[in-house]
């Protein structure tokens, strides 16, 4: 069973997350902010990580570059939701070595598809 | 000739012991070396005129006949009687060693007289050695040719030397002849020549004298000139003002020789000429004429075309006839009479004016003397303009790099707001969408339960989209001028009850807790209740958004002299110090990054700065010791304006004229501290009295109401023209009522033009006679102001103005205890009263009293709640205050007077304040009675870095200041009258409750306790 960690402040967003991706299929482990979720990234081994950019704490964007710097953590496909749909942020998302990223607001089924196809794609 | 007979005898017995000619050459050999040593010894010693040749001539003269003589005498006729020859040879060698002697020492250059002496004493040497050694013999021996033979050498040799010596003597006769006479014909040309420039030097020292006067006058210029060229090449240098005034006047007077020279320079803010700078009286004298003014009325008395001399004006003593019979160069100077020389700039403007007094020639300079002092006074004025521009440059300099800044944050806050509020709106909008679509997609297969849990995250997160769009809306509202303000009765502590539960239970979910105190069971204010409720809101929201879990949040609600207090504190992160100033201001919020600790687009304090201003607020953040921020918003409790007849604005969408009303009732209520406010004026005939406006009474009784001249108080006080403090009778609308009136006419130079009445303080305090002082002290300007509103559709701009000073002027201070402040104020007047200033003066006074800290409303709170010691930059800021604060004050164009009390309340008495550095009695009495009476408030009141200190202690800090910071004389006095309220000002102080404000404990730094 594929194991995605998913990573946002507010846990709303965190809870809809979940529940699509669960009703999917997979196995969820969840994080309220980015240190939380460099812990469980490096612990859990999930095979994507899904991060949200505006977190308390150090930031997506940050927690992204760490984790494509790590031995253990850089092949982890790392897809970002981003609130800042301005292509300077996209950009900005893709330097720090983000796979694919999702703009908020986002439908829980193109969320899903995004997950199946990096998913599929690597394997 | 008898020979004695004893010497044959001796003679006898020798003459056989030689033979004859033996001694013949023995005596002949005496005989040469006694001339020779005569006449080696003359030589040895004679006088210098003998040159080497002559000597030599003259002993070969005397020694080759007197030898060639001896040697034929001695062959011819051989040697006899030698003892006798050998005895008076002897004698001969003594003689000869006796003149050596005698003349040995004679000194060198000796005079004819002497050398006569030298000769005779030599000649009878060698003749009695002649005589004694040759002569004898062949007398003895009766050898008569041998004896002619003798005297004829002798006498040879003896005319020789006569000769020699004669001659000798002739020489020098003739020598000194000639020098005489040469001596005579010198001095005869001399006298000749002294006769010829007699003749001339007596023209010419005429003709030199007369030059002489010319080169020193032109001399005298020329230096002038110089001195004045070096003295305007200095002028350059000079670094400010003060130092340029100074050294204007000492080279004016230095250079021109005036005794006394003053600088007057025309000052904006007093709108008079201002001595600057005197020279040549005594300190005291200096220090009261420093400052002293000259209105422009005056200045032009001064210069009138009739005492016009070039450009400048020679002004006659008042006495004095004028034009003077002579010109004016040569007239002497009347005592009192002054040059009045204009500070002019190139382009003409007369920036002020040297004044010159008691000439030391006691006469009036000439024209051209006159035309360098012009030169001086222009350059001076050049300098001046320079001076001030660069001043100006320097501060637009630095408002420019200010705005840049602000711009560049602004900037910045706006890039961040939009990402915030674009995160903002997603968030929510994400759930929506997120749970919809699932609700959509497997709502079927979920569970009534998770169903319901569904849709209440829906109608949660669209809850808060909709309140993220309202801030943004009221906002928006917030940049809309012209939004209109609701005023409506609005009870706060209502309010706060209303909201509190829902706050708590926010707090609860938070792991917070909240405590809301109301203080009072009602605490209105005239506002909008949604926009209050607004305020609240933000205030609390924000608290709990930065409040972890854990922590207090407590709202008090509480009175503060006439305005509401809402305090919120919490327990949270606190506010970073720098960040004090800008959190209320739009799209800030502290922490602008991407890593937002907590929800918040930053617009709430920008909100509720902006309703608290609209209700003539303060609002203002300061961290708590501990951790923690607590918000303070003073809300004024203003009455109800009533305004009969609504003015029609030029342009209906004008606010400003009910506003500017408003503001100018609330304006007199809050000065004079009453609740009731009156404001009445005639109309266009001067017929009828009508109520413009008025606060505390009902609006019935208002509308038509016209008061003729003398009908009731009002009227009486407008035909009278006095003012009045009395209960009104029952009849008398609109003043009727159980309490006193103070009405005090509106008097223009010629006319009453209405009536402003006021009553029931809002302490609960009788009218007094200060209040008296103060109303009068205003009643011009709210003629002057009222003249601007009925012309306000012409000056919409300054009209804003004077609205935005009036807005300034009448904004809720941050002075915890305005009772404090109260009695300061009485202390003060009372103080000014027993010093016996005029009733002008004490109006003046007044009136600063009210306004004299304004500017500290445009200082960032935090610097006034700063607890460490301020940096130069930041005390340079604080200081400006006194000039902002005169600024702020500008469209309600307060007297001169008022403005130079309130520039100068920050001057030590030994000159070590701000702004001008003025010292002793050269600073207002004003200026330093309110220096007193501030630094008493200030003493009684709590400030961020000490409690409030006690009264006993304040009046020793104060005395103990008295001579450096205050006059000692206005000390001892202001002291007095402090002590006679002693104890209402010791009741006022236990009576202190909220110990937060007054006597907050332990400060964290040492005790400072007024701040320099």
């Amino acid at each position: 069973m594929r194991k995605i960690l998913v990573c946002d402040d507010d846990a709303n967003i965190r809870n809809i997350m979940e529940f699509s991706l669960e009703a999917e299929g997979f196995l969820v482990v969840s994080a309220a902010d980015g240190d939380e979720a460099r812990r469980l990234a490096a612990s859990e081994q999930p095979d994507l990580v899904i991060l949200d950019i505006m977190m308390p704490g150090s930031d997506g964007l940050a927690v992204c570059r760490e984790l494509k710097q790590q031995a253990r953590t850089k092949h982890l496909p790392v897809l970002l939701l981003t609130a800042r749909a301005g292509k300077k942020d996209r950009e900005a998302g893709l330097a720090a070595g983000a796979d694919d990223y999702i703009t908020k607001p986002f439908s829980p089924q193109r969320l899903v598809d995004k997950v199946h196809g990096i998913l599929g794609v690597r394997h | 000739m008898e020979i004695p007979t004893s010497i044959p005898a001796l003679t006898d017995l020798l003459l056989p012991l030689a033979s004859e000619r033996l001694i013949a050459v023995y005596l002949a050999a005496v005989g040469v070396l006694g001339g020779a040593i005569a006449l080696l010894a003359q030589l040895a010693w004679r006088d210098v005129h003998l040159d080497a040749w002559r000597r030599l001539r003259f002993v070969g003269l005397v020694l080759l006949p007197e030898g060639f003589c001896r040697a034929l005498a001695g062959s011819l006729f051989g040697g006899s009687q030698p003892v006798v020859t050998a005895a008076l040879s002897l004698l001969d060698l003594a003689l000869l060693a006796a003149i050596a002697l005698a003349t040995r020492d004679l000194p060198q250059g000796r005079r004819r007289r002497d050398k006569v002496l030298l000769y005779l004493p030599m000649l009878a040497a060698v003749f009695l050695g002649l005589i004694g050694g040759d002569l004898a013999q062949p007398l003895l021996s009766r050898n008569l040719p041998a004896a002619a033979c003798h005297l004829l050498a002798l006498a040879t040799l003896a005319t020789l030397l006569l000769r020699e010596l004669v001659l000798d003597l002739r020489r020098q006769r003739d020598a000194a002849e000639a020098r005489c006479r040469a001596r005579e014909s010198e001095t005869i040309g001399l006298r000749q020549a002294a006769a010829v420039a007699g003749g001339e030097r007596d023209e010419a020292l005429a003709k030199t004298a007369q030059s002489l006067d010319l080169a020193r006058e032109a001399g005298r210029r020329t230096r002038l000139l110089e001195h004045l060229i070096a003295g305007a090449v200095d002028l350059q240098a000079r670094r400010g003002q003060e130092e340029l005034h100074r050294y204007a006047v000492e080279l004016a007077s230095s250079l021109f020789g005036f005794r006394r020279v003053l600088l007057h320079q025309w000052s904006e803010t007093v709108a008079a000429f201002e001595v600057q700078a005197v020279v040549g009286v005594p300190a005291e004298v200096e220090q009261q004429l420093r400052g002293t003014h000259t209105d422009r009325a005056a200045y032009d008395q001064l210069v009138h075309s009739r005492f016009r001399v070039s450009d400048s004006y020679l002004v006659p003593p008042p006495s004095a006839t004028w034009p003077p019979a002579a010109p004016a160069d040569q007239v002497a100077w009347p005592e009192g009479q002054r040059l009045i020389v204009p500070l002019t700039d190139p382009a003409g403007a007369v920036h002020g004016f040297l004044e010159l007094l008691q000439p030391e020639s006691q006469r009036a300079p000439d024209l051209l003397r006159i035309r360098y002092l012009e030169l001086l006074a222009r350059q001076v004025a050049a300098i001046l303009e320079v001076l001030d521009m660069r001043e100006r440059l320097a501060s637009s300099r630095t408002d420019l790099a200010l705005a840049t800044e602000r711009l560049q944050a602004l900037g910045d806050l706006r890039s961040n707001f939009v990402a915030n509020v674009s995160h903002e709106l997603r968030t929510p909008l994400t759930s929506i969408i997120g749970y919809a679509e699932v609700l959509r997609e497997r709502g079927d297969e979920m569970s009534p339960q998770i169903r319901h849990e569904f849709l209440d995250v829906i109608r949660a997160q669209g809850e808060r989209f909709k309140g993220i769009i309202n801030d943004l809306l009221d906002l928006d509202r917030m940049e809309d001028a012209t939004t209109r303000v609701e005023r409506t009765e609005c009870d706060l502590a209502a309010i706060a009850r209303r909201l509190g539960e829902d706050w708590r239970q926010r707090a609860v979910a938070g792991g917070c807790e909240l405590t809301v105190q109301t203080g009072a069971p009602r605490l209105a204010v005239e506002a909008d209740p949604v926009l209050c409720q607004q305020l609240f809101s933000h205030l609390v929201d924000n608290a709990l958004k930065f409040t972890p879990a854990g922590g207090r949040i407590s709202v008090r609600l509480g009175e503060q002299g006439t305005a509401v207090r809402l305090v919120v504190e919490d327990s949270g992160i606190g506010i970073p110090a720098e960040k004090l100033q800008t959190i209320f201001e739009q799209f800030y919020q502290v922490d602008g990054s991407s890593t937002r600790e907590v929800g918040g687009q930053g617009v709430g304090l920008a909100i509720c700065q902006d309703i608290v201003s609209r209700y003539d607020g303060r609002i203002w953040a300061e961290n708590v010791a501990g951790g923690g921020a607590r918000f303070t918003v003073l809300l004024p409790r203003r009455p109800h304006v009533v305004m009969p007849e609504p003015p029609q604005p030029v342009n209906p969408n004008l606010q400003e004229p009910r506003l500017f009303l408003q503001r100018l009732v609330h304006w007199v209520g809050e000065n004079l501290g009453v609740r009731s406010v009156i404001l009445l004026v005639a109309d266009r005939d001067r017929a009828h009295l009508g109520v413009l406006a008025a606060t505390g009474v009902s609006a019935g009784q208002l509308q038509d109401l016209r008061l003729a001249p003398g009908v009731g108080l009002a009227g009486k006080v407008w035909l009278e023209k006095t003012t009045r403090l009395e209960t009104p009778s029952a009849g008398d609308v609109p003043l009727a009522g159980d309490s006193p009136v103070l009405c005090v006419p509106l008097l223009t130079e010629s006319d009453a033009v209405g009536v402003i009445a006021v009553r029931d303080r809002v302490d609960g305090r009788p009218l007094t006679d200060d209040d008296r002082v103060l109303l009068e002290a205003v009643s011009p300007r709210l003629v002057h102001l009222i003249g601007r509103y009925e012309g306000h559709e012409d000056l919409v701009r300054e009209f804003a103005a004077i609205q935005s000073s009036l807005r300034v002027t009448t904004r809720v201070g941050t002075l915890p205890h305005a009772d404090v402040a109260g009695v300061c104020q009485a202390i003060c007047l009372a103080t000014a009263r027993s010093l016996g200033l005029p009733e002008s003066e004490l109006r003046h006074l007044a009136f600063a009293l009210q306004y004299y800290d304004v500017g500290l409303g445009c200082v960032p709170p935090h610097l006034l709640s700063k607890v460490e010691i301020l940096t130069d930059a930041e005390r340079v800021q604080l200081e400006r205050h006194v000039q902002v604060g005169l600024v702020t004050l500008a469209p309600l164009q307060p007297p001169p007077k008022v403005r130079q009390i309130i520039l100068h309340h920050h001057e030590n008495y030994d000159g070590s304040g701000y702004p001008k550095g003025l010292s002793g009695e050269t600073i207002p009495v004003g200026s330093r009675l309110i220096a007193l009476t501030d630094s008493l408030r200030a003493l009684l009141q709590r400030r961020p870095w000490r409690p409030a200190v006690p009264l006993g202690d304040a009046l020793a800090e104060i005395q103990a200041l008295a001579g450096t910071r205050y006059c000692p004389r206005l000390t001892a006095v202001f002291l007095a009258e402090t002590e006679k309220r002693r104890e209402l000002i010791e009741d006022l102080w236990q009576r202190a409750d909220d110990g937060e404000d007054l006597k907050r404990p332990a400060p964290l730094h040492p005790v400072q306790l007024v701040r320099s």
